[in-house]
């Protein structure tokens, strides 16, 4: 049982940012934009969050301060994605290129911001963020040592971010828009909605999540932030083509990413594991391979949306 | 429409193996080109007449090696007045690294420290074409094409004895009550290497010495030098295993291993520098004094009487090594200082009988006949 709730634990390190990333770009596909940035945006918002936390640490309790440091990497990405939808919605670029640049100036960014203010590049914190017990939750058989104990704010939060998602996205108008602005803008334009304001809130709403996915990255995984996500961000952009650009099945894409990539790391360390034989490197190679496979015997329901990618320019049909 | 979303697809999948398999992926080998340059001008204090070289792979600030030399050349150039910088090329090749040489011999560059032993080839011919400007290459002795070693008077080749700063941590460690032990490396480079046999070999001989029958070492190179979700997962794997404290030698890696121990209760030795800041869980760290060896070096040139074209080994001898803010519960100074006589004296041949880098081709090899080491591939 210990060694479940092991694994599950540590499998939720790797879900969650994927998760709350996959989600992000789920928004700007949907609503039109390709957004390959998402990797340098979590990096931003890692940056941002960071510096907070180590300026803010010890004059607030712990679960405020993270509170804010959420805050504050969901504005940084927000900021740091107009500069992407700017490029491909107002000037039109080639989305790919304005995605990829915002990836290869992240790092550097935050090297310089990081020896500027702090004269090092590595961005230490002490983390205290881990929420031991939740009272009268954690008594609850099998759930309570699951979901209730030893846990980050964050894993909630990322939860939370995947009801909103769906709720967004099917249940209101806006949401309807948005997916009319992915599949077909010119109906929209046609009945007078604003089509570049919505494409727009796409790329700030995938900005948000994926400078939240950054922090929700660092957290559970190291002492400091060096200006790497380690390349997550194009993970989670799999796990958005995965899922079918749907939060219900981004979630699962992202359950079995994680769960993949767990085993991968930590099957030395189990006993059962060891005593299967198997050599590492299948271990290894598994996420990988199964993308690969599911994405060759998938394609027709990998359509995507149809104007992702295409600027839109108004009256133009 | 089709197109683009197939062109993402293939994006994805490159990215994903890229910086899943590959240490520096194509996106990241860019990026670390462009961040060496406004981080080195934030540093300098002018021309750099003092300039250390960086591998591509590295960080300047990785709380480990390279931040032990730098530290040593900042003090060195505070006190002196003279200016410092430090580069890194875009990628680990020779052209790259030489054209990163000729570029700080431009910017003024007269002491030039190269640290990593990615350099070794193009080490060769740096110190030929500039016999004007003095080299020290940490870790690795320059070579030609040929594989031939090159040491002309210009250059100094330094090396520590790794294996003897962490045959003091394994030796402790098992003195100290610990009998699950664990070994992570980054990359299988020698230095590297040398750290985990010595690490090996000294809870072999406490083992020995205490009679014990329980000792257990788990070892593995995670293949990288990155704090990664994937290296933290496998530290608290161990730990959750039973495993109780882990010798991490990998840099930047080490955060990973430190925020694993933080959440599972474990303890870890550091590595290269004293690392007791960075996490409570620290209980001591096996160190080469880069620090001291970059600035006498310094000194010496400056003062004139540097004496290149040999290799210089330090060893606990000279003291290039040592085990730094011990925090241990049983393992007292009295017998650290000990043990560490012994080994400087070499008594009854205890710290030669060390296995090192080119010994064994892994560490399975070693002949153990106390501890049960598994070598996780």
């Amino acid at each position: 049982m210990d060694t479940i709730t092991f694994i599950f634990h540590q499998m939720l390190n790797f879900s969650i940012p994927l998760l709350i990333v996959a989600l992000g770009g789920m928004f700007s596909s949907r609503c039109g934009i390709i957004n390959i940035g998402l990797d340098g945006i979590m990096i931003i918002g890692a940056l941002a969050s960071f510096m907070f936390i180590r300026y803010a640490e010890g004059y607030i309790s712990s679960q405020t301060l993270l509170l804010l440091a959420i805050l504050v990497s969901i504005v940084s990405g927000m900021i740091f994605s107009l500069l992407h939808a700017f490029a491909s919605i107002n000037l039109k670029a080639n989305q790919i290129i304005s995605g990829q640049a915002l990836n290869m100036i992240a790092p550097a960014f935050s090297v310089f911001v990081a020896r500027l203010f702090i004269g090092d590049s590595i961005i230490s914190f002490k983390n205290t963020f881990m929420i031991e017990e939740i009272p009268f939750l954690s008594q609850i058989p099998v759930l309570g040592d699951l979901l209730f104990k030893n846990i980050y704010l964050t894993t909630y939060l990322g939860l939370l971010v995947l009801w909103a998602s769906h709720f967004v996205l099917y249940k209101t108008r806006f949401g309807l828009r948005l997916r009319a602005c992915g599949e077909y803008p010119q109906a929209p334009d046609s009945v007078g909605i604003d089509v570049q304001k919505i494409r727009y809130i796409g790329v700030l709403i995938s900005g948000g999540l994926s400078g939240l996915g950054g922090l929700v990255f660092v957290l559970p995984n190291s002492t400091n932030f060096n200006g790497t996500v380690s390349g997550y961000g194009f993970l989670a952009l799999a796990v958005m083509i995965l899922g079918q650009w749907q939060p219900s099945k981004i979630f699962f894409a992202s359950l079995f990413f994680g769960t993949l990539k767990t085993m991968s790391a930590i099957y030395s360390g189990i006993p059962f594991f060891n005593t299967l034989g198997i050599p590492g490197n299948y271990y290894k190679l598994m996420p990988y391979l199964i993308t690969v496979i599911v994405l060759i015997l998938g394609p027709k329901s990998l359509a995507g949306p149809k104007a992702e990618g295409l600027p839109f320019e108004k009256g133009m049909s | 429409m089709k197109k683009n979303i197939f062109t993402v697809l293939s994006l994805v999948v490159v990215f994903a193996f890229l910086s899943a398999c590959a240490p520096q992926s194509a996106a990241t080998a860019a990026a670390s080109a462009e961040e060496a340059a406004p981080a080195a001008a934030s540093e300098t204090t002018g021309g750099g007449e003092i300039a250390l070289l960086i591998s591509a792979a590295g960080t300047l600030d990785d709380r480990a090696f390279n931040q032990g030399c730098w530290n040593g050349v900042k003090e060195f150039g505070d006190e002196n007045g003279l200016s410092y910088m430090y580069y890194q090329p875009v990628e680990d090749t020779v052209e790259a690294q030489v054209t990163l040489c000729d570029t700080a011999v431009k910017a003024g560059a007269k002491f030039i420290i190269i640290n990593s032993d990615q350099f070794k080839v193009a080490a060769s011919k740096m110190i030929t074409a500039y016999p004007d400007v003095t080299f020290i290459i940490f870790d690795t002795v320059p070579i030609d094409d040929d594989g031939n070693q090159v040491l002309t008077p210009n250059v100094l080749a330094i090396q520590f004895a790794e294996q003897q700063s962490t045959f003091l941590a394994g030796y402790a460690a098992v003195k100290d009550g610990y009998r699950k032990l664990g070994f992570m490396g980054g990359m299988a480079v020698p230095a590297v290497v040398r750290f985990g046999y010595g690490f090996v070999w000294g809870i072999e001989t406490a083992c020995k010495e205490l009679g014990l029958d329980d000792v257990e070492i788990m070892y593995n190179y995670s293949g990288d030098f990155k704090p990664t979700p994937e290296n933290q997962a496998r530290a608290a794997s161990w730990f959750q295993g039973g495993t109780e404290i882990i010798h991490v030698a990998a840099g930047p890696m080490g955060a990973s291993v430190f925020a694993a121990a933080e959440q599972n209760n474990g303890v870890v030795i550091g590595v290269d520098s004293d690392q007791s800041a960075e996490s409570p869980t620290i209980i001591t760290s096996a160190i080469k004094d880069l620090e001291t060896v970059t600035y006498n070096s310094l000194k010496a040139w400056k003062d004139g009487t540097f004496d290149g074209g040999k290799i210089v080994l330090y060893t606990a001898k000279e003291n290039g090594v040592a085990l730094a803010s011990m925090k241990f519960k049983n393992f007292t100074q009295a017998e650290y200082d000990d043990l560490y006589q012994r080994l400087a004296d070499d008594v009854d041949g205890i710290s030669s009988a060390i296995p090192t880098d080119t010994d064994y081709e892994s560490p399975d090899q070693i002949p153990l006949t106390c501890a049960k080491l598994t070598y996780v591939e």
